[in-house]
């Protein structure tokens, strides 16, 4: 088993999305609407793995205002801020290069902070908690 | 209590490192149980075992993270270290990282070992820990905040070592943070205790032996003095009985001085050499010889026949000239002319001692003018090349560190820095002193040092000729 936590912040514009957290081989959170600031879960999990994450709840027409030269003023999304593996987070730098959303739309955002619906996946594919931590590190080198 | 020191790789050496040998004479002298190992080479060996073919690609891997390496290959050093270790069921484990190249590998067998071991407690320490310049301790601190280790040790862990061992929840100076204090004294101390290292392993047995901490010149460029304040320096008797005592229970003849110079105490440094000239006379097939940083003196210091008691027992000085061109050399605080130098070289060269001449290229007030003064010394002086000049090492141009006194006096030198931690991309507020213009001296002065039949080789180059001679 390996040690799984996810920091979450929430922001509140128009209430806020819902996420829910499974792997192919079983659900770990069911869908949950995260309220307004910083949400901890923490799941134990077998590797190999994904860990996919459903975010609902956003209206794209309205739940972003922007400025005229395209400056987001207010939007209502979710940013994964930290997420630690057998207790050790990982790399700062790289966390922003390993989370994939898929949109509802089927478009591809790589990126920590998830602005639409869609399904985030954590590409946890590998023997150990080691390996994924080297292996994530990688994608700075 | 059960206390396992070792070394992390990777430090690129035949020989055995000191640490966890010294902290081991101290800890066993406080009555703590210890094993002191060198996984440093123990590394290597494995690697050169298992991946033959591709040692260095592998070396770089251990060193920093790396797009093109392989998780699982760095996973079976890291399984490979942890069951080194773990052999010896410790309570406590102490890492050494000597440079900043063992902070990759350490970071994951730290978290290797809390994840199998968490009830063993882990303290790391060493200049490794504290980036390559010595200043800042994010490292450390990271590793701290994440829980991967219990204690860092900043300077001298001689001490703290077994006090953290031996108790809980200390607030020491050193400990888990920046500010620390030197030891009283380096004499009298415990020595070092090699007796479980994996002798068979090393293709130069050459060992590591520590004079002096600190440093007599406070040149301008240099933080050594800020690190340690005071200079403190052994005894010739109790560098000698150290000396003697590590021949007859290791059969090492050649050792390598850790300090900043071998030099600093002059009276002391001279009884350690007539006291192993004498033992050289007296034991010609058990000879003792060494290796160290070495600072050129004024010739009213150094008499004709302190050169020839050096002779009979040293094989390498490493000099930091740093500059052929006096008064450049003197706005250092080098403290020593050309004449000075020519005295020193002619000495060597009389008397067959090898020196390896560092440089330093493009100091603060350095200009054109010195640049071709600088290649004119090369054939000027062309019959020192090959001996006693090795080799000439010219660095990588200047860079200014903080803590030194080219940084507190950056506005009234008219310097213009780009980075507050290590700065090499400084430059002249005229422009007439810029990296670029620097390499370019760089590159000319090389040129013209091999024209005039010098070998010009890096630090690290230098070091490993020097082991090659060592042995």
């Amino acid at each position: 088993m390996t040690a799984l936590s996810l920091t979450l912040y929430s922001n509140n514009f128009n209430g806020s999305m819902s996420a829910s957290f499974f792997t192919a081989q079983k659900m770990l959170q069911k869908t949950t609407v995260l309220k307004h600031g910083d949400h901890i879960f923490d799941f134990d999990i077998d590797l190999p793995c994904t860990l996919n994450v459903l975010v609902n709840g956003k209206d794209n027409s309205k739940d972003t205002v922007v400025d005229d030269k395209g400056n987001i003023l207010e939007d209502k999304f979710i940013r994964i801020d930290k997420i630690c593996l057998d207790n050790k987070p990982l790399n700062d730098n790289a966390l922003p290069k390993f989370c994939k959303l898929v949109t509802n739309d089927s478009k591809t955002i790589v990126s920590n902070y998830i602005g639409f619906n869609g399904m985030v996946s954590l590409d946890l594919n590998y023997s150990d908690s080691l390996v994924a931590h080297i292996s994530i590190q990688k994608l700075l080198g | 209590m059960k206390l396992v020191i070792t070394s992390i790789p990777w430090t690129d050496t035949e020989s055995p490192l000191l640490a966890p040998a010294l902290l081991k004479g101290q800890c066993v002298a406080k009555g703590i149980d210890t094993t002191a190992i060198d996984l440093n080479q123990e590394v290597i060996h494995f690697v050169k075992n298992n991946f033959s073919t591709r040692y260095n690609e592998i070396q770089s891997a251990v060193i920093q993270n790396h797009r093109d390496s392989n998780p699982n290959e760095i996973r079976s050093i890291i399984e490979f270290m942890a069951k080194r270790l773990s052999e010896y069921n410790p309570t406590h484990i102490a890492l050494s990282l000597l440079t900043y190249g063992s902070q990759y590998i350490c970071e994951w067998l730290c978290f290797y070992y809390k994840l199998h071991y968490p009830n063993v407690k882990i303290i790391i320490g060493g200049p490794g820990v504290f980036n390559t310049f010595g200043i800042e301790h994010g490292y450390a601190d990271r590793l701290l905040e994440q829980k991967q280790i219990d204690y860092f040790v900043k300077g001298d862990g001689d001490e703290l070592l077994s006090q953290i061992v031996s108790q809980e929840n200390i607030d020491l100076p050193g400990v888990n943070r920046i500010d620390w204090q030197q030891p009283k004294t380096l004499n009298d101390q415990p020595y070092p205790m090699y007796d479980e290292y994996k002798w068979e392993l090393y293709g130069n047995p050459s060992l590591g032996i520590v004079g002096s901490r600190g440093c007599v010149r406070k040149c301008s460029f240099c933080d050594v003095h800020e690190h340690w304040k005071k200079f403190q320096w052994r005894t010739g008797e109790d560098l000698f009985a150290e000396l003697i005592y590590q021949n007859k229970n290791t059969g090492v003849r050649r050792f390598k001085f850790q300090d900043s110079l071998i030099n600093g105490n002059q009276n002391e440094f001279m009884k350690l050499m007539r006291l192993l000239s004498d033992h050289n006379l007296k034991n010609p097939d058990n000879t003792i010889q060494w290796s160290s940083f070495f600072i050129f003196r004024p010739k009213k210091q150094m008499h004709d026949d302190d050169w020839r008691l050096i002779s009979h027992s040293a094989v390498w000085l490493t000099v930091g000239v740093e500059s052929l061109v006096d008064h450049v050399r003197m706005h250092m605080r080098k403290k020593f002319t050309n004449d000075d130098l020519d005295y020193c070289l002619s000495k060597c060269q009389q008397y067959g001692i090898s020196v390896v001449m560092m440089l330093i290229v493009g100091y603060v007030t350095d200009s054109e003018d010195t640049h071709q003064e600088t290649m004119q010394w090369f054939e000027k002086n062309k019959q020192y090349a090959n001996n006693p000049i090795q080799h000439i090492s010219f660095g990588g141009g200047l860079g200014i560190l903080p803590g030194t006194e080219l940084y507190r006096r950056q506005e009234e030198l008219g310097i213009i820095l780009n980075d507050v931690n290590f700065d090499n991309h400084w430059q002249s507020k005229d422009g007439k002193n810029t990296h670029k213009v620097r390499m370019r001296w760089m590159k000319e002065q090389r040129e013209a040092a091999v024209k005039a039949g010098f070998n010009e080789q890096s630090l690290i180059g230098s070091h490993l000729l020097m082991e090659m001679k060592m042995k």
